[in-house]
C-alpha cells in the first residue's frame, strides 16, 4: 500500500483544524506512515471468514 | 555519622536511626537538600525544590515523633514526585511550557497519602514533556543519567529515576503509560513498579492516555518500593477507576522465597530483533540466578506480543492527541518539536484502526492472563539496550527510523503490559560493557503485586547490582 504524501498529510490535518508547518511536515508524514503500516498489520489478525466471532 | 552520608542510606536504615533518636528528619531532609543543591544543576532531576516546605514538615515530623506519634515506616522521610502529580501550592508543569503557570490547589491522592503517612515532599521531578516521549529541548533543563552524563536517564519519569540513582531522595513517584516508570528505572539502575491498572489512584496525575496511565513508586530497592506501594495503593472515591480489591501486605511479600515458583520467560521478548545481545545475556543470567534459588523456569509464548507496540500506538497515541487538540491548534509552537510531531501524527490515525487496536488489546490481555495460569510471573527485558545518548536532532532519516526510535521506541517491552494492565516491576540486572545499567522485568497477575515484589526481592538478595553507585562526586 502506498504511503501518504506530505501534501495528503497536510490536507488531512486541515480537515480537523490542525496546521502542520513546513518544518514539521516531513517528520509527521514519516511518523504517520510508520504507524499506519504497523496498524495495517493488525488487519492480518482478522478471523479467516472475515465475520465477527462470538467471543 | 556525617550528615553527608545520610542520603546513601536506605529507608529502613534511616527509619531505625530516627527511631533511636540518633538523627532527626531535619538532618535527613537537610542532607538531601545539600546533595540536590550540589548535583541538580548537572542532573536536572528536579524542576522545583520546596526547601522551606520540606524543612517545615521535617520539624513537624520530629515533634510528632517526640510525642510518640510517628505514623509508620515512612514517617519523617523525604520523597519527591514527577512533575505530572499535583502537590498543593507547588507548580505542576507536566514538563511543559503549556503548564508553566499551573499551581494546583490540592494534592494528588498519592501525594496526600504519603504526607498522611508522615513522609516529606522535597519537590517536583523533571520529566519528558507531557509524559509523551523524548524531548529535544526540555524546557526545565536536560535530565542526565547519573551513570553517564551524556546519556538520557530515560522517561518519561526521568527525574524520578535519576534522583533515586544519584541518592538525591530515597523514594519517588512516577507515572507509567507505556513504560515511563520502568524504562528510566532500568536505564538508571533502580527499581520501578507499574502497579495493576486500578491499584493506585490517578486523581491529581496529569493525563496523557487515560486508558493506560498509572502511578507507581521508584526506589533503590524492592522493599522500599513495597513500602511506598503499601501507602499509596487502594480504592479512591475520587478516581472511579480504582479497585476495591483488598490491598495486600506488600512489605511482608518481600521476605518470601522462590522455591517452587513458576517463572515464564516470554519467548517473543527474548527473541526480539531489537534486543541488544548484551542485555539478552544479562536478563538470561538473571533468570538463571532465580533458577539456582529453586524457581522453575519455562518458556512462554505470547503470539500477540509481536503486535503489541502497534496495539499500544493505536490506542495510546490518539488518546493523547485528543487531550492536546486545543493546544495543537493554538499553542503548537510552545510544545517541543518531538512530542509536537508525535501528537500531530497521532491526530490523523483513522478511527477504525483505533477501534481495531482496542479489540486486539483485549485479546492480548486474555493471552497474558492465560499464560499466568500456568506460571506465577512472566519475565523479560525492560529495555532493548542501555541508556541511549541524549537526543540531539529532531530529523528522522526514514519511516523505519520513525517506528523503531520515535514511535514504538524504547517501550517495545514495557508497553504491552500497559495495554493489558498487569503489574510489572523492573529490577537492576547488571551492566553493559559501557557500564550502563539494564533491567529485568517481572510481570504478575492482576493484583499480583505481592508475587512480583517477592520474586524481585529474592533476585535482589542474590545479586549486588542494586548496591552499585553511579560515579558522581
Amino acid at each position: 500500500m502506498t504511503d501518504l504524501t506530505p501534501a495528503e498529510v497536510r490536507s488531512l490535518a486541515a480537515v480537523i483544524g490542525l496546521t502542520i508547518t513546513d518544518d514539521d511536515l516531513e517528520d509527521v508524514t514519516a511518523r504517520l506512515n510508520a504507524s499506519l503500516e504497523h496498524l495495517r498489520g493488525l488487519d492480518a489478525l482478522e478471523p479467516p471468514s472475515g465475520l465477527p466471532s462470538a467471543d | 555519622m556525617d550528615s553527608r552520608d545520610l542520603p546513601e542510606l536506605r529507608v529502613g536504615a534511616l527509619a531505625e536511626l530516627l527511631r533511636r533518636g540518633e538523627i532527626s528528619s531535619v538532618d535527613i531532609v537537610g542532607a538531601c537538600l545539600s546533595r540536590i543543591d550540589r548535583l541538580n544543576s548537572t542532573l536536572a532531576a528536579f524542576i522545583t525544590v520546596d526547601a522551606d516546605g520540606a524543612l517545615r514538615a521535617a520539624r513537624h515530623a520530629d515533634r510528632a515523633r517526640g510525642r510518640g506519634h510517628a505514623r509508620g515506616p515512612l514517617h519523617g522521610l523525604p520523597f519527591a514526585v514527577k512533575d505530572a502529580f499535583w502537590a498543593k501550592g507547588l507548580p505542576a508543569t507536566n514538563g511543559s511550557r503549556l503548564f508553566a503557570d499551573f499551581v494546583p490547589s490540592e494534592d494528588a491522592t498519592v501525594v496526600a497519602r504519603l504526607r498522611a503517612a508522615g513522609a516529606i515532599l522535597l519537590g517536583k521531578l523533571n520529566m519528558m514533556e507531557l509524559g509523551f516521549g523524548p524531548t529535544l529541548h526540555p524546557p526545565f533543563g536536560t535530565p542526565r543519567n547519573p551513570w553517564n552524563l551524556e546519556r538520557t536517564p530515560g522517561g518519561s519519569s526521568s527525574g524520578s529515576a535519576s534522583a533515586v540513582a544519584a541518592r538525591l531522595v530515597p523514594v519517588t513517584l512516577g507515572g507509567d503509560t507505556g513504560g515511563s516508570i520502568r524504562l528510566p528505572a532500568a536505564l538508571c539502575g533502580v527499581v520501578g513498579l507499574k502497579p495493576t491498572r486500578g491499584r493506585v489512584s490517578r486523581h491529581g496525575l496529569m493525563k496523557i492516555c487515560p486508558a493506560f496511565d498509572s502511578a507507581g513508586p521508584l526506589a533503590a530497592s524492592v522493599v522500599e518500593v513495597a513500602l511506598v506501594l503499601q501507602v499509596i495503593a487502594g480504592h479512591d472515591r475520587r478516581d472511579p477507576g480504582t479497585s476495591r480489591v483488598a490491598v495486600g501486605d506488600y512489605v511482608a511479600a518481600t521476605t518470601g522465597g522462590v522455591a517452587g515458583a513458576r517463572l515464564g520467560v516470554v519467548k517473543e521478548l527474548m527473541e526480539s530483533p531489537v534486543l541488544d545481545p548484551e542485555v539478552r545475556r544479562l536478563v538470561s543470567d538473571g533468570v538463571a540466578t532465580l533458577e539456582t534459588a529453586g524457581a522453575r523456569v519455562t518458556e512462554v509464548s505470547l503470539p500477540l506480543m509481536a503486535h503489541a507496540s502497534a496495539i499500544y500506538i493505536g490506542v495510546a497515541e490518539p488518546e493523547a492527541a485528543v487531550l492536546y487538540r486545543a493546544a495543537l491548534m493554538t499553542r503548537a509552537s510552545e510544545i517541543d518539536v518531538l512530542p509536537r510531531r508525535r501528537l500531530l501524527a497521532a491526530s490523523l490515525l483513522p478511527a477504525s484502526m483505533v477501534a481495531r487496536a482496542r479489540q486486539l488489546g483485549e485479546r492480548l490481555r486474555v493471552q497474558v492472563d492465560e499464560a499466568l495460569r500456568d506460571v506465577d510471573v512472566l519475565l523479560g527485558p525492560t529495555t532493548p539496550s542501555g541508556a541511549p545518548p541524549i537526543p540531539a536532532t529532531s530529523r528522522l532519516q526514514s519511516k523505519e527510523e520513525a517506528w523503531t526510535t520515535a514511535v514504538a521506541g524504547r517501550s517495545v517491552f514495557t508497553n504491552p503490559f500497559n495495554v493489558t494492565g498487569h503489574p510489572a516491576l523492573s529490577v537492576p540486572c547488571g551492566f553493559t560493557r559501557e557500564e550502563l545499567p539494564a533491567g529485568l522485568q517481572i510481570i504478575g497477575r492482576y493484583y499480583g503485586e505481592a508475587d512480583v515484589l517477592r520474586i524481585g526481592a529474592v533476585y535482589e538478595s542474590l545479586t549486588e547490582w542494586h548496591q552499585r553507585r553511579p560515579p558522581l562526586a
